[in-house]
């Protein structure tokens, strides 16, 4: 209580004092950057009135000086020349009127001394150089230089006749009456002070004045333009400045800057931040006395205030301890020490209420012993209970870990395994997602069981971007479905994975489907190798294209006999040669599109097209040839109008023309006369294709490889026939990139039929970085 | 009549250049040889050719640098260019399209014939 009552108080206290202290504060910010404002201002204006006071006296003295006599160039100096004698001598009559003047001189263009006057200081001073450089560019109506070690304040005007510059007058003052301003701290208290500074040609800041702080330091001390110092933006704005800053000793400080237009020159006027708050400080100390007698004041208070009410409670506790152990060798509570008044009351209650439990204790005794041996009967009944319940508790608890010993072990078995794995339920629910699944996908097992394996889980196509799902496959078809090719997992982060492997059914006794297993893996390095092996071939098939250019052309040249007649036989061979490199160019053109399509670098672009025309064309480019191998094409085109679909003509006519060429190079020379049949059918939502052949056939062993790359079964090898075994495996990339399908019907020595589909509604555009060369 | 044409061919492979070369020397027309961009350039300047048979990857300019430089000084129907490449990617395609090319031929795919061929079809419009 009486520290809350303490809380208050000083809470109150700071509360009423904040905004006052505050409000303060601001005022007295404002009230002081007036005052250095002002100051600064009168300052100013003092040293203005100075300069302005220096110029009159110069001006005087130029405009009363007849100067003609002083031809520049012509070598007089201020002790020879006979003009520079009569105008030292009006110099010393100027000097006298005007007893600030220190000294005059006049320089010439070259710095020559044209004529001086001082007083006794300023002769001695006359030698140095400084003097001599009193006509520096650029030239200055008002300057400071140092002249034999000590500051001068220097008026120049140029002097003419006519428009001919005859050299520079200029009137020395010593600094001191500048100085008498700059130091005159009346209104600043004790840490204001003055100061006063030059430009430098380099940007820096040259004091004209020494610094109250630092009497002993040289008066031209410079400050480095990069310097944050108010001197500087003194220097630097025409505008007066009032802020705080640090000064040259590091102290901060309140600082008006001001700017003297007439000499270049900044003005600072500044007095100790420490200077404005030192009521503060005070007002502060005193606070904090209070405050602290206060809370020791308050302390002591409630200590002993606390002490007369706690004492007497606490006695009174410990001989409730005592009762409750049953111990009654206490004395009355009356008697104890400052029980007095209400305190007094209190114990006589309390001894009443001791004796009255003093009596009843000694009746419960006897009864709770009876109690207690009755106790002791039962519990030992249902101890033998227990062991018996116990016994077949065991029984069940061994079955129970057989079948968790059992499970642990599936568990362990799928959760090792090295490829990713999940189960599924009848109702596509996730029940079982093993540690790869985990790190493959990024998501938890936790997050993941329970769950639509189709809300988390997303296969889709690397090339298209379409979501593949296969698994759902699984649940219709009941048979186990391998991935697609070219499938990436988006992961849980949409970072993508390249994956690849199965989803398989798992089917009840009844052979339903009622759960699914989908084990896949990263193939990202075998992608990767896949890619670079691609990359390979397209950069090597590119660079065989010259050398087989220059044998085509060079080769072509001899055949056509542009370089001379050839006989029949030469002519045979060079043909050899020719069709050796054109299977050769073909070889590569044909790598190259494998590596284009492999990589889905391939662009489909889909326009409407017809379908009967593609193969119209086809076969009337196979004809020649095919009727000088006694071999007939036909195309039974269908009666009803075929209507056009969204493909890309030119991959699917290679397509076709593929298809056609196979057709006739293998039923050519088989012994039962060589037909090609083709055939169109629209279906209710695909077009589809065959080309029907009599030819070799294809070996039942050798069906299942007829789309891989350079694959030629062996009847055909045999035959001797050109082939790379590369355009069937196109075929297939083209029709499926298509979104179309593929396949055929063999039987060897009777002939093949291949039938291509390609769905109504059309392919999807594709845009890679390149077309197919012509196959 | 035939006409006697002149032809620039930019061709860093020296067989190629040189078949190139003869071929059209026996159709009785004039030819300059360059072996890079900057020579074709060059080339240009020089002999005044009424066709270019352009190369596109060669060393220091490549031909599509060249022909970008070209174009700025000469139309289309000003100085016809034949790209001949072994480079037939879809991009290359339509960059010549892009710089005016009369035509992009990929080199292995046709024969000396085919080329000469397209170079009478085109100066003879």
């Amino acid at each position: 209580m009486i520290y809350f009552f303490i809380a208050l108080v000083i809470f109150s206290m700071v509360a009423m004092i904040g905004p006052m202290v505050y409000f303060e504060y601001h005022n007295t910010i404002e009230r002081s950057a007036n005052e250095v404002s002002v100051i600064s201002l009168i300052q100013k204006e003092r040293i203005s009135d100075l300069l302005v006071k220096y110029t009159d006296y110069l001006t005087d003295v130029r405009d009363d000086i007849n100067f003609a006599g002083l031809a520049p160039g012509a070598g007089q100096t201020a002790a020879s020349g006979e003009a520079g004698e009569e105008i030292n001598r009006e110099f010393e009559h100027y000097l006298a009127r005007f007893w600030q003047m220190h000294g005059l001189v006049v320089t010439a263009a070259d710095g020559a001394l044209l004529a001086a006057a001082g007083d006794a200081d300023f002769k001695n001073e006359l030698l140095d150089p400084a003097l001599a450089q009193l006509r520096r560019q650029p030239f200055k109506k008002i300057s400071v230089i140092d002249v034999a070690g000590r500051s001068r304040l220097i008026t120049s005007m140029e002097i003419k006749s006519g428009e001919q510059v005859l050299g520079v007058l200029s009137a020395i003052f010593k600094i001191d009456e500048l100085e008498n301003i700059v130091h005159d701290y009346t209104g600043l208290g004790e840490t204001g002070e003055t100061l006063l500074a030059y430009r430098l040609p380099n940007g820096a800041a040259q004091y004209l004045n020494s610094r109250r702080y630092e009497q002993q330091a040289v008066v031209g001390k410079v400050v480095a333009a990069e310097d944050k110092l108010p001197i500087i933006t003194a220097l630097n704005n025409r505008e007066s400045q009032i802020k705080f800053a640090s000064d040259y000793r590091g102290q901060s400080v309140l600082a008006a800057t001001r700017y003297l237009e007439k000499a270049d020159w900044g003005l600072v006027t500044k007095i100790d931040r420490y200077q404005i708050f030192q009521p503060f400080y005070q007002i502060a100390y005193v606070i904090a006395i209070v405050l602290f007698l206060l809370v020791i004041g308050g302390g002591l208070l409630s200590y002993f205030l606390s002490r007369t009410f706690t004492i007497p409670l606490y006695r009174l506790i410990k001989i409730a301890e005592k009762i409750k152990k049953n111990e009654f060798d206490f004395t009355s509570a009356v008697n104890l020490p400052l029980m007095s008044g209400e305190f007094g009351l209190m114990a006589e209650t309390f001894d009443e209420m001791v004796a009255a439990i003093k009596q009843s204790r000694s009746g419960i005794e006897s009864k709770i012993n009876e109690q207690t041996q009755e106790i002791i009967t039962k519990q030992q009944e249902m101890e033998s209970q227990k062991t018996a319940i116990l016994n077949v508790l065991e029984d069940v608890e061994e079955e129970k870990t057989s079948a968790q010993i059992e499970r642990d072990k599936n568990q362990l078995i799928l959760q090792s395994i090295g490829d990713a794995v999940f189960a599924l339920d009848a109702n596509r629910r996730i029940i079982l997602f093993n540690q790869v699944a985990v790190n493959l996908t990024g998501y938890s097992a936790s997050e993941a069981i329970g769950k639509r394996y189709d809300d988390i889980i997303k296969f889709i196509d690397e090339r298209g971007g379409a979501v593949i799902d296969f698994i759902e496959t699984v649940y219709t078809a009941g048979q186990v479905v391998k991935m697609p090719d070219q499938i990436v997992l988006i992961r849980k982060d949409k970072t993508r994975i390249p994956v690849d492997d199965s989803a398989a059914p798992v089917k009840n006794a009844a052979g339903e489907v009622t759960g699914c297993v989908v084990v896949f893996r990263d193939v990202s390095r075998e992608r990767e190798v896949d890619r670079m092996k691609s990359e390979f071939i397209s950069v090597t098939s590119h660079h065989l294209r010259t050398p087989l250019t220059a044998i085509r052309w060079y080769i072509e040249e001899l055949y056509n006999g542009e370089l001379g007649k050839i006989n029949a036989e030469q002519k045979d061979y060079l043909s050899q040669v020719i069709e050796s490199n054109w299977r050769m160019i073909k070889l590569v053109n044909d790598l190259l599109n494998i590596s284009r399509l492999e990589t889905g670098r391939l662009t489909i672009s889909p326009e409407p097209t017809s379908v009967v025309e593609l193969i119209e064309r086809t076969v009337k480019e196979h004809l020649p040839l095919a009727k000088a191998k006694n071999c007939g094409i036909v195309f039974a085109k269908p009666q009803k109008t075929v209507p056009k679909i969204s493909i890309d003509g030119t991959l699917i006519g290679q397509v076709i023309d593929n298809l056609v060429s196979n057709a006739v190079k293998y039923s050519t020379g088989v012994g039962r006369g060589c037909s090609v049949a083709i055939k169109l059918e629209v279906s209710q939502t695909d077009i589809i294709v065959s080309v029907k052949d009599q030819g070799v056939g294809i070996p039942k062993k050798d069906q299942h490889r007829v789309f891989e790359r350079f694959f030629r079964a062996d009847n055909v090898v045999r035959m001797e026939t050109e082939g790379t075994g590369l355009g069937l495996y196109i075929a297939k990339m083209v029709v499926e990139a298509s979104a179309g399908r593929i396949w055929f019907e063999s039987d060897e020595k009777k002939g093949s039929t291949f039938y291509f589909s390609l769905p109504l509604v059309g392919s999807k555009f594709h845009q890679g970085e390149t077309r197919l060369t012509k196959i | 009549m035939k006409k006697s044409y002149k032809i620039l061919i930019v061709e860093d492979d020296i067989k190629l250049q040189k078949v190139l070369n003869d071929k059209i020397v026996r159709e009785g027309w004039k030819v300059a040889v360059a072996v890079d961009g900057e020579e074709g350039i060059r080339r240009i300047e020089e002999s005044r050719p009424d066709l270019v048979l352009l190369d596109i990857r060669m060393p220091r300019m490549n031909g599509f640098e060249m022909l970008e430089a070209v174009r700025k000084k000469y139309g289309r129907k000003e100085l016809p260019v034949v790209v001949l490449t072994n480079y037939g990617e879809a991009d290359n395609v339509s960059r010549a399209v892009e710089l005016q090319a009369e035509a992009f031929m990929v080199k292995s795919d046709h024969s000396l014939d085919e080329v000469v061929g397209k170079i009478n079809n085109i100066l003879s419009k």
